[in-house]
């Protein structure tokens, strides 16, 4: 459902960006647009009764799990797609620096701290319409996430499936803080009001159907 | 990374089907499946792989890959599959 949400919202962009911000019910692999379903146990996820939902965005397969997830939409944004990430995470740096946390942008697409890898993002742009969304990770189970994500067969050695371990962090941080955090660093970075808003139940009705036809359709998830 | 899944004729040494999968970014992503479908029957030669590619991926963004990374990596499908 979160897939199809973040879809909506793309697809129904006004003038006016939205900035979502969002949790995941049950553990949950997502992978990218590109990505061969074989780049994760996906059997094993079965078994652990772990989702998996394929993306509408490229980049690499994400473990959902304790984590901040958002996503921004806009109608605005910078054309080059390095310069549009930076802009966007900069909303995650700025608002991860209020609690303390020197966050820095990574191009192309991820968040570090200490030079470890705290959060992705990934974007696409569909009729005049952009869409990142991007996640935090607050607790990382890296056992768990590196039996789920296959590393690429290029790189299996014990060595470089630790160097990736090692690669990856988290920070110690509630949801909720880190949820306030971003919306303060939204009215900073942008200069904007921030509103709180809802799906209405039509609308909620609209996603719905998104993930069924979509994200709930094993034709969808095993494209590739 | 990108991962090519080759099936080609050995006759006449062109592309039957292509997979191309990986944790790329291309901007649009629908692009992927036009060049799935307009490569086959391309000659497996680097030179016109290539040029093949550039067309059908003028105007899109990559990121995680080239078209000449993409092209070696089709004809190296090739080799490997001769030795």
């Amino acid at each position: 459902m979160n897939m199809a949400i973040d879809e909506y919202l793309m697809t129904h962009a006004t003038d006016t960006p939205v900035f979502r911000i969002y949790g995941w019910s049950n553990p949950c692999v997502s992978i990218g647009y590109f990505q061969s379903i074989n780049d994760i146990d996906f059997q094993k996820c079965k078994t652990e009764a772990v989702g998996v939902v394929r993306r509408i965005t490229g980049g690499g397969s994400v473990f959902h799990e304790k984590e901040l997830t958002y996503s921004f939409v806009s109608r605005k944004y910078p054309q080059k797609i390095l310069d549009s990430y930076q802009e966007i995470c900069q909303i995650i740096v700025s608002g991860l620096g209020t609690l303390g946390i020197d966050a820095k942008f990574s191009p192309l697409n991820d968040i570090t701290v200490d030079g470890k890898k705290i959060g992705g993002n990934a974007q696409t742009r569909k009729n005049g319409a952009l869409l990142q969304h991007g996640t935090i990770l607050l607790e990382v189970n890296k056992e768990k996430m590196f039996s789920l994500l296959k590393v690429p067969a290029e790189k299996i050695s014990d060595k470089k499936i630790s160097d990736a371990k090692y690669r990856v962090s988290q920070i110690s941080k509630t949801f909720d803080q880190v949820a306030e955090s971003l919306k303060d660093s939204l009215k900073l970075v942008f200069g904007c009001q921030t509103l709180p808003a809802t799906l209405e139940q039509s609308e909620l009705e609209s996603c719905k159907k998104i993930a069924k036809e979509r994200y709930s359709n094993p034709d969808w998830t095993l494209k590739r | 990374m990108v991962c090519v899944d080759l099936v080609f004729d050995k006759t006449t040494n062109t592309i039957q089907s292509i997979k191309i999968t990986g944790d790329f970014f291309l901007h649009p992503e629908e692009a992927i499946d036009l060049i799935e479908s307009e490569i086959v029957g391309t000659k497996l030669e680097k030179d016109l792989i290539k040029k093949k590619l550039e067309s059908l991926l003028a105007g899109c963004e990559l990121y995680g890959f080239s078209i000449d990374s993409l092209s070696d990596a089709i004809i190296k499908c090739k080799e490997a599959d001769s030795h």
